[in-house]
């Protein structure tokens, strides 16, 4: 009798099981935010558009918000409004709003973003622009290709409030044709081993065009070198070498917002321990909107890559 | 928690070896007949009565407190014939009884139902499942049967893919899950980057899984148990196998000397010929090299009636060689090495002590040269513990067991980046842990178990306390009730993908990071149907505390304060499986069910709120049946149903056009986190065994299967693509399927 009590039982529990609950993804329009400031530069451009639906055609052009107000507020030490910078919407592109006057960023100092929008909304936002910082010294500005020595350069730290610096090293090559990629670069774009003959004519140039800024990813200050005088040593890694010739190489300290960017678009990009499949909503600060608005100092060098044979 | 402590030791002290002082007992080891093999979990019975015992992990049984007379002494196990012998015990005897069972034959099932059917019952311990190397071996495998695939059918384990040997049992990852051999923890315990696990079947002994409600006497994770025992080698005869299949070849030799036994197996991939093949031909991606190997090894040593000595080892590597561009090579070798000494002593026939001390080493060594920039991460774990287990049954009423386990646990791990060191780290923690479990049957329906386990470890100095209790109602007409608790507590977490374990990396508790614990509640009812059906069902809850993971947002952990490279969260899990099982006569299988569910909450994922892992499926149904064709052919089927796993699936997108970084535009997505599911996971397995006699000298058994026979193209994710070249700037998303035809696997070995 227990028996047939506890089949019932069981048959009763698995009937009454419950569903799996899904939640549906319903596209809902937001602003997206994008401006960079830059330490010692001239405030540049915010863009303001919307999110898309990821059935359609994404097409900027007609994401772009007319009408918003965008203002850029430095703040001072107690968070007060120290000097407000006005942008006015420019004139070729819809959406994109140019700063007023030739003001320059200041470093170690917060901004606050301010944009009112057309339909009632706002989005604001802040940053702090991460301290300057200098090179000291300096390899040779031409080195050969995996040659005995690496480019080196000596930095001075720059500080951030709370945490060590975190750096973005880039490299744009300034004569980029797919004959000038270095063979790492040219087999795994064209497929085409060292030594091997090949038309660059014959090439898809487009194939190359990711490759006209590439970066690193964000290397904390204790992954470089220390020198006893304070300053950091960075080497660069020949595996960030696409092009032979000039190379403008360029030393990027940024900011949180554009740290947090970097952190969860990798991790959206499956280069993190989480499950493949599992995305997860990149982290920003900005209330009203996405997108970023971060900050860095930046410090640039030309150099010139040389081919092994000369 | 004082509470429940207190409980717990009224149970430990509860009363019971107040018996009468001329009590018989009986004792001893139960063997297989033909090898001579200690049987784990086997059951001895005074016929007629309640009175009984099941044998330890060393295979001894007592039983105690026996009214002086004359007894039938019945023993029996899951496929051996029944045993029984006539006994008459005096007042105050203390019998020695060795029992040897002998294996039952296949085509004659029927002979040992009424004795498997008492080792059913006695085998149903909450939580417990124990798989035979049998099982393992006939199942249908993808290239290589494995132990883990094994366990991924039972109810309450699942599986991350079809490329994934990982245990994800009761809702917990695969680091919640603590993995013996011969009683020392494996760390990295698959071959082929995830693809199988270490065990060769070959060498295996025994394998049990505690899903949950775990006694005691284990600790150090807070899910779940799998306990693995290599084989003690035949006491009786020098005998061999070899198996040799698609993806690698098996050999081993057992046997008796003069003190005891031996066993010594090995097992290697066998690809590199068809490496070497496909790159003669100028394929694509081959790999320059590709092994992986293993070796178990055990002796025994008999030093008297009373005391037993066992040296065991595993050592295991996969080596990988690819140059996967131009200047782009990729050298990574990782594996396990195990040593354990184990003596055990019987001190009198109610009190049995074993001391095992154990060595583990697990590295793993991956170097990338990327057009000469030299990475790599080098990482190791060393675990040097000493066991200690006392078990003391002064009468039928009374199991009580203590013990010790500890250690030095060390890890390092170092980074390289363009040929310097950038992150090194090394843990250097002594831990210890120390138990107390009583089993206590105030008569022949009840059955009260209490323990208390506290553990330490050194990093960070944190300690636990973390008591266990069970208790069990044995119905009238043989139904048992069955009901556990316990909290566990767990000092280190495994940073992996599930893609690939080639550089799995354990990480410890230490300042400012607190052990993760959890609780676990589990009911059950188990009993035997009509036609010799055993019926399983159990439920549990548990939560999942103060869990501590590697922050999957952290890109460069240099300078970063120990306590800041993980991120912190809780988890809980609840389900019910249900089991159908039939073990004897020409069919045999089993049909489980379980409706489960698991959540996570981490702050910087979902915005903080619950969500399910991928590995979360509410309803995962597998049916397993064997069935003898004839007397040399049987065939086995292996069906699984399952809700399709979590994934996330984008909203909305944006992209930054101006990002200052990249000349090209940088797509993100918003999403809510895991809300959707892959459509449903369901595949079929079948294959045929053949067994016979090979030219007069040795026996046969020639295995044909096919993994998913009808092709299902299971979904293991999704990814979306914002190539460029797609159709006016779409987002596509694009399907990475589990394994998508039909995998056929031959293998053949020999036995003699």
């Amino acid at each position: 009798m227990m028996k047939r009590h506890l089949l019932l039982s069981l048959v009763l529990v698995l009937t009454t099981a419950a569903c799996d609950t899904t939640q549906p993804s319903i596209h809902e329009s937001e602003p997206v935010v994008e401006a960079y400031l830059v330490a010692g530069e001239p405030f540049g451009q915010v863009r303001l558009t919307r999110t898309a639906d990821l059935e359609g055609v994404y097409d900027i052009a007609s994401l772009g918000l007319r009408g918003a107000t965008v203002r850029v507020h430095e703040l001072g030490p107690g968070g007060e409004i120290a000097r407000t910078i006005g942008y006015e919407a420019a004139s070729d592109t819809v959406g994109m709003y140019r700063a007023v006057g030739t003001e320059r960023v200041r470093a170690s100092t917060s901004y606050r973003l301010d944009v009112r929008l057309a339909d009632g909304g706002s989005v604001t936002g802040e940053t702090f622009v991460p301290g300057a910082f200098e090179f000291t010294r300096q390899s040779d500005l031409e080195k050969v290709y995996q040659g005995a020595d690496q480019f080196e350069v000596n930095v001075t730290a720059s500080a951030y409030p709370g945490r060590q610096g975190i750096y973005v090293v880039s490299i744009r090559p300034l004569d980029p044709h797919p004959q000038n990629l270095t063979p790492f670069y040219l087999d795994a774009i064209y497929g085409i081993k060292a030594g091997e003959a090949f038309d660059p004519d014959t090439l898809d140039v487009t194939e190359i065009e990711d490759l006209y800024e590439a970066s690193s990813p964000p290397v904390n200050e204790s992954s470089w070198e220390p020198e006893a005088d304070g300053t950091i040593r960075i080497r660069l890694p020949w595996f960030a070498v696409a092009f032979y010739g000039p190379v403008q190489v360029e030393f990027n300290a940024i900011d949180d917002n554009l740290f947090d960017f970097f952190r969860y678009f990798t991790a959206q990009q499956g280069g993190s321990t989480l499950s493949p499949g599992e995305l997860p909503n990149i982290l920003d600060s900005l209330e009203g909107g996405t997108g970023v608005f971060g900050s860095m100092a930046r410090r640039s060098i030309s150099i010139r890559i040389l081919r092994g044979d000369g | 928690m004082l509470r429940s402590v207190s409980i717990l030791a009224l149970l430990m002290l509860a009363p019971g070896w107040a018996h009468a002082r001329q009590a018989a007992s009986i004792s001893g080891f139960v063997r297989d007949a033909s090898t001579g093999e200690t049987l784990i979990l086997a059951n001895v019975v005074l016929e007629g009565s309640t009175t009984g015992a099941a044998t330890n992990t060393s295979g001894y049984y007592v039983i105690s407190g026996v009214v002086p007379g004359p007894y039938r002494v019945l023993a029996s196990y899951l496929g051996y014939r029944g045993f029984g012998t006539d006994v008459s015990l005096v007042p105050g005897q203390n019998l020695r009884l060795d029992i040897e069972l002998d294996p039952a034959d296949l085509s004659t099932g029927e002979v040992v139902v009424e004795a498997d059917r008492e080792s059913f019952e006695e085998q149903q311990r909450l939580g417990l499942t124990r798989l035979s190397t049998a099982a393992i071996r006939e199942l249908p495998s993808v290239l290589e049967p494995d132990v883990f695939r094994s366990l991924q059918l039972l109810p309450g384990v699942k599986a991350a893919s079809d490329y994934s040997s990982g245990l994800y049992v009761r809702g917990g990852s695969p680091d919640q899950t603590l993995i013996l051999l011969d009683r020392t923890t494996v760390y990295n315990p698959s071959h082929f980057f995830g693809f199988f696990s270490t065990f060769n079947p070959d060498a295996i002994k025994d394998v049990r899984l505690y899903k949950g409600g775990f006694p005691a006497e284990y600790g150090g994770r807070i899910g779940s148990v799998v306990d693995v025992y290599n084989k003690d080698g035949n006491r009786r005869e020098t005998h061999g196998r070899l198996s040799v299949g698609l993806l690698s070849s098996r050999a081993l030799v057992e046997g008796p000397y003069s003190r005891g036994s031996y066993m010594v197996a090995v097992r290697r991939s066998t690809l590199e010929p068809l490496f070497a093949g496909l790159r003669a031909a100028d394929v694509d991606g081959i790999p320059n090299g590709f092994y992986f190997y293993d070796v178990n090894a055990k002796i025994n040593l008999d030093l008297g009636k009373s005391d037993k000595v066992s040296i065991s080892g595993y050592t295991g590597r996969d080596a990988l060689d690819a140059d996967l561009f131009e200047g782009f090579n990729l050298l990574l070798e990782y594996g396990n090495r195990t040593v354990s000494a184990d003596w055990t002593h019987l001190f009198s026939e109610k009190l049995f002590s074993e001391l095992t001390v154990t060595s583990s080493r697990y590295e793993s060594d991956a170097d990338f040269s990327i057009a000469s920039t030299e990475v790599g991460r080098n990482n190791s774990v060393d675990d040097l513990t000493a066991k200690g287990d006392l078990e003391w049954i002064p009468n039928d009423h009374i199991n009580l067991k203590g013990g010790f386990w500890a250690g030095v646990f060390t890890m390092r791990l170092q980074d390289v980046f363009d040929g310097r060191p950038n992150f090194s780290s090394r843990i250097h923690a002594p831990y210890g842990s120390a138990y107390v479990q009583n089993t206590w049957k105030p008569d022949a329906r009840w059955t009260l178990g209490g323990g208390l386990r506290a553990s330490w470890f050194g990093e960070g100095s944190h300690s636990r306390l973390e008591p266990r209790a069970s208790v069990e109602y044995l119905t009238a007409d043989g139904v048992r009730l069955q009901a556990a608790y316990g909290r566990y507590a767990q000092y280190l977490t495994l940073i992996s993908s599930e893609i690939f374990s080639g550089l799995d990396t354990w990480l410890t508790t230490g300042e400012g990071v607190s052990p993760a614990y959890g609780d676990q509640w589990v009911i059950g009812v188990k009993t035997v149907l009509a036609g010799s059906i055993g019926l399983e069902w159990e439920a549990y809850y548990r939560t999942m505390r103060d869990l501590f993971q590697l922050d999957p947002f952290l890109l460069d952990p240099a300078g970063v304060d120990y306590e800041d490279i993980f991120h912190f969260g809780n988890g809980h899990a609840y389900g019910t499986e249900i089991t159908l099982t039939r073990s004897f006569g020409r069919a045999t299988g089993f049909v489980g069910y379980t409706l489960g569910a698991t959540r996570r909450r981490f702050p910087a994922i979902n915005e903080g709120a619950y969500y399910p892992p991928k590995y979360d499926r509410l309803h995962d149904l597998t049916a397993v049946v064997n069935y003898d064709l004839s007397k040399r052919w049987r065939m086995t089927t292996a069906f699984t149903y399952a809700t399709g796993q979590a994934y996330t699936e984008p909203a909305s997108q944006y992209r930054l056009v101006d990002f200052p970084f990249s000349s090209a535009e940088q797509p993100a997505l918003i999403s809510p986190f895991n809300a959707a599911r892959l459509p449903a996971y369901h595949r079929l397995d079948f294959g045929f065994m053949n067994r016979g006699r090979f030219l007069g000298f040795a026996d046969y058994e020639l295995q044909l299967q096919v993994i998913n026979a009808y092709a299902r193209r299971n979904v293991w994710f999704y990814f979306f693509d914002f190539d460029p070249d797609e159709a006016a700037g779409q987002v596509k998303r694009k399907t990475v399927p589990q394994i998508p035809v039909p995998v056929p696997n031959i293998s053949f070995s020999l036995s003699f």
